[in-house]
C-alpha cells in the first residue's frame, strides 16, 4: 500500500470511529507532512503502523465516540439482546434448531448458513415478531429492522416513510427528513427526489429499508440479508455504514453469506438446517 | 405533531394515491344513488349502502397495507395501539369528509324529512364501515379475500328483507334502520335500536380485529 | 519487541529501548521539549531521537500530542509553510508548565526507586 492509499485509509478509518471532520482533516494532514519531512525511504505503514490501528489510537486520544467494545464482554446490564436456546417449528416441521446468542453495544453478530437453515426465522424471533416454541428472547432496546422484502407502503414516497419512522423513534419531522437524507447519501442515493416506494427498483427499495431501520439511531439493528439486490459499490457502502453505526455503539445481528463480513464480525453463528431436505 | 396524527395523514395520502379505491369510494355510492334516483327513500338508502361498502373496502385496503409497516414501527418502540389509532383516525376522517360530500348532494337534490337525521345516518354508517373493513382486513391474508368477504356481506345486505329477523345479524342493519328513521320518521324506524346496533357492531369489530392481529402475528411470512 | 505484526525495524536502529517505556514517558518528554519553544511533530520526533530515546514512531507521537492537547497541557496552531499546507505547531500552556514541573519532581524519586529495584536484583 503506498502512502496515498494509506492516508486515504486513515481518513476512512477515522470516519468510522466518529472523529469530527475538522480533527480528521488535521490528523491526515499532520501525517502527510510528517511523511514529507521524513523523505523517501520510509513508508507510512512503517512510521505509523496500520491505518486502522493508528486511527484507533488517535480516536481514543481525541475522545471520539470510537472504538468497538471488546468482544466477548457481555454483562447483563449492557446486553442489548439475548436469546437462549430458541427453537421454532411451523406446522410440525422444525425451522430452527435451538440457538443462542448475545449482542453487546458495538458488537456485530453474523448469522450464516444455507437457505432453509433458519436465519430469517431466528431474526424474526429476535425481533419479537414471532414467539419461539422453546427458549427465550430478551430484547432490552428498540431496534431497527431490515427485512428481505416488504416493509414498505408502495403508495408512500421514501420521504414520507422516513418521517413516519423517524417520528416513531422520537425525532421531529424535520430532523427525521434530514437524517434520512444523510443516511441515504451514505448509500449514494438521493432520497428526497425519489418516487413512491412501489416504483423503486429492487436495490433502491433495499436502500430505503436500511435508511428506515437506521433513522433515529436505534441501539440495535436486525437485518435479514440486507445487501441482496445491491451492486458491489452499494454493498460496500452499506457495510461501511453498518460498521460506523456499530463503532458509535449500536449492536447488530446480520444474516450474510459474505466472507468479508465473517472476518470483521465479532461473533459468527453458523446455522444448520433443522429439517432433513429443507430447501 | 404526534406519531398518530402523522400516521393518520399518511394513511389517507397513501389511499388517495390509489386510483381504484378512490374511484370506488366516490363513484360507487353515486352510481347507486343515481340508479334509484326516483324515490327519496330508495335513493338515500342506496347512497348509504354505497358508502358502507366503499368505506369498508378502503378500510380493508388500508389495514392490509399497514401490515407491511407495522413490524418496523413496532420494533422502533411504538405501541400497536397508537399505530392503529392513527390509521383508524385517518380512515374515519376520510369517511366523514366523504359522507359530508354525499350529504350535500342529498341536501341539494332530495326533499328529506330531516337533513340532520340523514347526516347522523351517514356518520354512523361511516364509523361502522371503518370498523368492519378494519376487522376484515385483520382477519384475512390478502386484498382479494377481503374484497370477496365484503362483497358477500354487501350482497346479503342488498337482498335482505328488513322485516326478517336474521337481517339484524348483518353489520349494516343499523344503517338501514337509521335510514328508515331519517326518511320515514320515528314511527317506522328506531333511532335507539339503530344506535345500539351500531355500537355493538363496532365493539365486535374491535374485538375481531384484535383476534386477527394476534393470529396474524403468529403466522410466518416466507420462512 | 514490537506488536505490529510484520512491521520492519526502523532504518536507524539504536540500542532497542522498550516501546512500553517510551510510551510511559512520552507525554512528559514532549512537554519538556515544547517548553523550550513551539514545535511541530516531525521536529519533536527528531529531538527525542537526538536526546537518546531512539526513533519515536509517528504512530505513538501524534496520539500523545492529541492527548496532551485534549488535557489542555498544550495548545496548537497551524502555521503556513512555504508552498505547502503548513504545519501544526504545539505550544506549552500554563497548565502544561505546571504539569511539567510536577512531573520533573516526581520523576527523580520514581527513577531512583526503579533503579534501586533493578540494581538490587542484578547484584544477587
Amino acid at each position: 500500500m503506498n502512502d496515498a492509499d494509506w492516508l486515504a485509509a486513515l481518513d476512512h478509518e477515522l470516519t468510522l470511529r466518529g472523529v469530527s471532520a475538522a480533527e480528521r482533516a488535521e490528523a491526515v494532514l499532520e501525517a502527510e507532512t510528517h511523511l514529507a519531512d521524513t523523505g523517501p525511504g520510509a513508508a507510512a505503514r512503517d512510521l505509523f503502523g496500520p491505518a486502522d490501528r493508528y486511527a484507533d489510537d488517535l480516536a481514543r486520544a481525541a475522545g471520539a465516540p470510537g472504538h468497538r467494545a471488546a468482544p466477548g464482554v457481555t454483562e447483563a446490564e449492557t446486553c442489548l439482546l439475548r436469546a437462549d436456546s430458541v427453537a421454532k417449528a411451523y406446522r410440525g416441521r422444525p425451522a430452527l434448531r435451538p440457538s443462542s446468542l448475545a449482542v453487546a453495544p458495538g458488537q456485530v453478530v453474523a448469522l450464516v448458513g444455507p437457505n432453509g437453515a433458519g436465519k430469517s426465522t431466528l431474526l424474526r424471533l429476535l425481533a419479537g415478531l414471532e414467539q419461539p416454541d422453546a427458549g427465550s428472547v430478551d430484547r432490552r432496546v428498540a431496534a431497527g429492522w431490515v427485512p428481505q422484502a416488504g416493509g414498505l407502503d408502495p403508495y408512500l414516497r421514501p420521504v414520507e416513510h422516513v418521517e413516519l419512522f423517524g417520528v416513531a423513534r422520537g425525532l421531529s419531522r424535520a430532523d427525521a427528513r434530514r437524517e434520512g437524507g444523510r443516511l441515504a447519501a451514505h448509500l449514494a442515493w438521493d432520497l428526497a427526489g425519489a418516487p413512491v416506494a412501489g416504483r423503486l427498483s429492487g436495490g433502491t427499495a433495499q436502500k430505503l429499508r436500511m435508511v428506515l431501520a437506521l433513522v433515529g439511531s436505534p441501539r440495535l439493528l436486525l437485518a435479514d440479508e440486507p445487501y441482496q439486490g445491491l451492486d458491489a459499490d452499494s454493498t460496500r457502502r452499506f457495510w461501511d455504514l453498518l460498521w460506523s453505526v456499530c463503532e458509535a455503539g449500536a449492536g447488530a445481528v446480520v444474516s450474510s453469506h459474505d466472507p468479508q463480513v465473517l472476518r470483521r464480525a465479532d461473533t459468527v453463528l453458523e446455522l444448520e438446517p433443522a429439517a432433513e431436505g429443507a430447501r | 405533531m404526534t406519531l398518530a396524527v402523522i400516521h393518520a395523514g399518511l394513511t389517507v395520502r397513501s389511499l388517495l394515491r390509489r386510483r381504484v379505491p378512490v374511484a370506488v369510494l366516490v363513484l360507487l355510492p353515486i352510481a347507486l344513488y343515481l340508479a334509484s334516483h326516483d324515490t327519496v327513500g330508495r335513493s338515500v338508502r342506496a347512497l348509504v349502502f354505497g358508502i358502507s361498502w366503499a368505506v369498508s373496502t378502503v378500510a380493508l385496503f388500508a389495514t392490509l397495507a399497514a401490515r407491511e409497516l407495522e413490524p418496523g414501527l413496532w420494533l422502533a418502540g411504538h405501541r400497536r395501539r397508537s399505530l392503529s389509532a392513527g390509521r383508524t383516525a385517518g380512515l374515519l376522517a376520510l369517511a366523514l369528509v366523504l359522507s359530508a360530500g354525499f350529504w350535500a348532494v342529498v341536501a341539494l337534490d332530495q326533499p328529506v324529512r330531516s337533513l340532520a337525521a340523514v347526516a347522523l345516518d351517514f356518520a354512523v354508517t361511516a364509523a361502522v364501515a371503518v370498523a368492519f373493513g378494519t376487522a376484515v382486513g385483520a382477519l384475512v391474508s390478502a386484498e382479494l379475500e377481503g374484497a370477496l368477504v365484503l362483497f358477500l356481506f354487501a350482497g346479503l345486505q342488498a337482498v335482505a328483507n328488513p322485516f326478517d329477523a336474521w337481517t339484524r345479524a348483518l353489520p349494516f342493519w343499523s344503517s338501514r334502520e337509521l335510514g328508515t328513521w331519517a326518511i320515514d320518521g320515528p314511527a317506522q324506524g328506531s333511532l335507539a335500536a339503530g344506535a345500539l346496533h351500531a355500537a355493538a357492531v363496532v365493539a365486535l369489530c374491535v374485538a375481531a380485529a384484535a383476534v386477527g392481529t394476534w393470529r396474524h402475528r403468529r403466522v410466518p411470512s416466507a420462512p | 519487541m514490537n506488536d505490529d505484526a510484520g512491521r520492519p525495524a526502523p532504518p536507524t536502529a539504536p540500542p532497542e529501548l522498550s516501546r512500553e517505556w517510551i510510551r510511559g514517558v512520552l507525554e512528559p518528554c514532549l512537554l519538556a521539549l515544547v517548553a523550550t519553544g513551539d514545535s511541530y511533530g516531525y521536529e519533536l520526533a527528531g529531538r527525542l531521537g537526538s536526546a537518546g530515546l531512539g526513533p519515536v514512531p509517528g504512530g505513538s507521537l501524534y496520539p500523545a500530542l492529541t492527548r496532551l492537547e485534549k488535557q489542555g497541557l498544550v495548545s496548537s496552531r497551524w502555521r503556513a509553510g512555504d508552498g505547502g499546507p503548513g504545519r501544526k505547531y504545539y505550544r506549552l500552556t500554563a497548565a502544561g508548565r505546571h504539569q511539567l514541573a510536577a512531573d520533573a519532581e516526581r520523576w527523580d524519586s520514581f527513577a531512583a526507586a526503579v533503579a534501586g529495584l533493578l540494581r538490587g536484583a542484578a547484584t544477587r
